[in-house]
């Protein structure tokens, strides 16, 4: 497979003003100013092959959204080799830009005064896009997202779901060989969320679109990304499939109960608890071990133990994964 | 500029001139300026000039014909807005959805900006009118036609030069964060001619605002189109202007490639 993005040694460093608090401080810097560096991206290797869909994961402050601005050319590196398919992003040619997307999840492309078809039609313009591809795309995009009643109104008028919808379809028009995706799914509601997925996982099936995606949700690189790379510290710490990271590092579950009456709950065997309020009690719990927990409390509910009213299991969230994953990772380089 | 650049700009500019029609407000308060500023110019030169027949060589009809006239090009210019966006979606980290499409940010503000100037331009058109139909009962004085067109030139280029000029002014936000908007839209405000004509000024100051390209922005034009400049007088100045939009847009590219490095894209 071709490595359409490639890095080596990737580094880049902020620096930033720190000032002393206070007003003394304030006056202070006006005349001498303290800066500190701050490694945000440390000596990144990567290659992602054409048509692969990448999930990089980590949480905040790990550097994901930066190495997501080198490899689009918005920010340039410290140091290193950048390389996204053969062009050095930071040069922003207009060959390059017309070849890669950016769908950042809390920043809109569209404007919020236009319709979303006035925005298509200036997109089309930017990227001189043929009139017959162009209206194939809008056609396959609307109906693929099912937006046909919302193309002739405001975007300011648009929900938060529909709106990513469209710049999903702003950011595809052109047909980019890439597609970064910062936070996509950022804010919206598990429909949206679970729409949203379908769509990128059809996108990169259909029109082989190699796609790099960052996410907090674990649920968004678990059913999209075959592969994934773990980022802490702007370091990573795991690449490799998927998969084999949630079974390795993802141990836990998270139940949250809420009962009915008063009655004292006691924590099952090898559960951690994370929170506890009169009728509702939140814990980790070993993955293999949830079934029987949750048989066990049920069966105790129904004999007349505390009555159980809901009861919840979500995945374990990343943070706790990234910690296990930075124990085990060998110092200075990646778990595989 | 290349055919697609052509295009590009055209589109940009079409889709700007669409986004102002939601802002009725606002273009009805910027209309309302026009006729306001001539109407303050009105009274003002009123009291002078119920004293003396002339001022600096205006008759209290020819100021008010460069008031009306200086006031429709003078809202026209909606470059400020250049500086301002820049400066604040650089400070903001949003600087980079211009950094990310296939247009040169120069371009693309600079077509957004005369996009909107053309939507504004009919109503400030129509204000115009209504004010000299209400302050100048002989109408506007008859000028030369080179001399008009001289003006509708300068008009045109001094529009594209405030643009150039504003972009500088918005992408030294990449280095000084803060750029001191609120000083340089008065400066520019006083050296375009808006606020007096600049022939009552000293002639060391005249002499000095000459090589600058604002005068020829709102002053000359307003001069030329109510006979008070001759046509040789506008070619000249024409050229100067020329000088300075191609002296910033070349400044505007060299700031932008040098200084866009530095961008951290903070907040994004």
């Amino acid at each position: 497979m071709d490595n359409i993005i490639h890095t080596r040694g990737l580094t880049k460093t902020y620096r930033r003003f720190e000032k002393e608090p206070g007003l003394t401080g304030s006056v202070k810097s006006l005349f001498h100013r303290e800066y500190i560096d701050k490694i945000a991206v440390n000596t990144f290797d990567m290659d992602i092959g054409a048509g692969e869909f990448v999930g990089l994961i980590g949480p905040n402050g790990a550097g994901k959204t930066t190495l997501v601005k080198m490899l689009s050319g918005i920010i340039a590196p410290t140091s290193g080799e950048i390389s996204v398919m053969g062009y050095y992003p930071n040069k922003l040619e207009d060959a390059f830009k017309r070849r890669y997307a950016v769908v950042m999840g809390q920043k809109s492309q569209l404007f919020f005064e236009l319709t979303p078809s006035d925005t298509f039609r200036l997109f089309q313009s930017l990227y001189e896009i043929p009139e017959d591809s162009y209206r194939r795309n809008v056609s396959y995009f609307v109906e693929l997202f099912s937006v046909g009643r919302l193309m002739d109104v405001q975007v300011r008028t648009l929900s938060l779901g529909e709106r990513m919808k469209m710049e999903l379809i702003a950011a595809l028009l052109h047909n980019p060989a890439v597609l970064f995706l910062d936070e996509p799914t950022i804010g919206l509601d598990a429909a949206a969320q679970r729409q949203m997925r379908e769509f990128l996982k059809e996108v990169n099936h259909s029109k082989g679109t190699t796609i790099l995606l960052t996410s907090h949700y674990m649920e968004d690189v678990r059913s999209l990304c075959p592969r994934g790379v773990v980022v802490n510290g702007g370091l990573k710490l795991y690449d490799g499939a998927t998969d084999k990271l949630f079974d390795a590092y993802q141990t836990h579950k998270k139940i949250t109960i809420r009962f009915s009456g008063d009655q004292p709950f006691i924590l099952p065997r090898g559960a951690d608890a994370l929170d506890s309020e009169p009728r509702r009690v939140s814990f980790m719990i070993p993955k293999d071990m949830t079934a029987d927990t949750l048989a066990s409390i049920m069966n105790a509910s129904a004999s007349g133990g505390t009555p159980v009213e809901d009861v919840s299991v979500e995945e374990e969230d990343i943070g706790r994964v990234v910690e296990r994953i930075y124990a085990a990772a060998p110092k200075g380089g990646a778990a595989e | 500029m290349t055919e697609h650049a052509f295009f590009r700009a055209a589109a940009i500019a079409r889709v700007s001139f669409k986004a102002q029609i939601v802002y009725r407000f606002d273009v009805s308060m910027t209309a309302l300026a026009t006729i306001t500023r001539v109407l303050f110019a009105w009274i003002l030169w009123g009291v002078i000039f119920s004293t003396r027949e002339t001022v600096g060589g205006f008759t209290h009809h020819a100021m008010l014909s460069y008031y009306v006239v200086s006031s429709f090009l003078a809202s026209l210019d909606m470059s400020k807005g250049i500086a301002f966006e820049i400066s604040d979606r650089i400070k903001g980290g949003t600087f980079s959805r211009f950094m990310v499409i296939p247009s040169h940010p120069q371009l693309y503000f600079t077509s957004q900006t005369l996009g909107a100037a053309g939507y504004y331009a009919i109503f400030a058109a129509l204000a115009a009118s209504a004010s000299a139909a209400m302050f100048l009962r002989a109408g506007l004085p008859a000028t030369d036609p080179a001399a008009v067109v001289c003006a509708l030139a300068m008009i045109a280029m001094g529009l594209v030069c405030m643009c150039e000029y504003q972009f500088l002014i918005g992408i030294l936000s990449f280095k000084f964060q803060d750029v001191g908007l609120h000083l340089q839209g008065n400066l520019i405000d006083f050296s375009t001619g808006v606020m007096i004509p600049l022939s009552l000024l000293p002639r060391g100051v005249q002499t000095a605002l000459g090589a600058l390209p604002f005068p020829y922005v709102t002053y000359v034009p307003a001069m030329l189109m109510t006979g008070q400049s001759s046509a040789a007088d506008g070619w000249r100045g024409l050229c100067v202007l020329v000088f300075w939009t191609l002296a910033l847009l070349l400044l505007g590219r060299f700031a932008y490639t040098r200084l866009r490095t530095r961008y951290d894209g903070v907040g994004i």
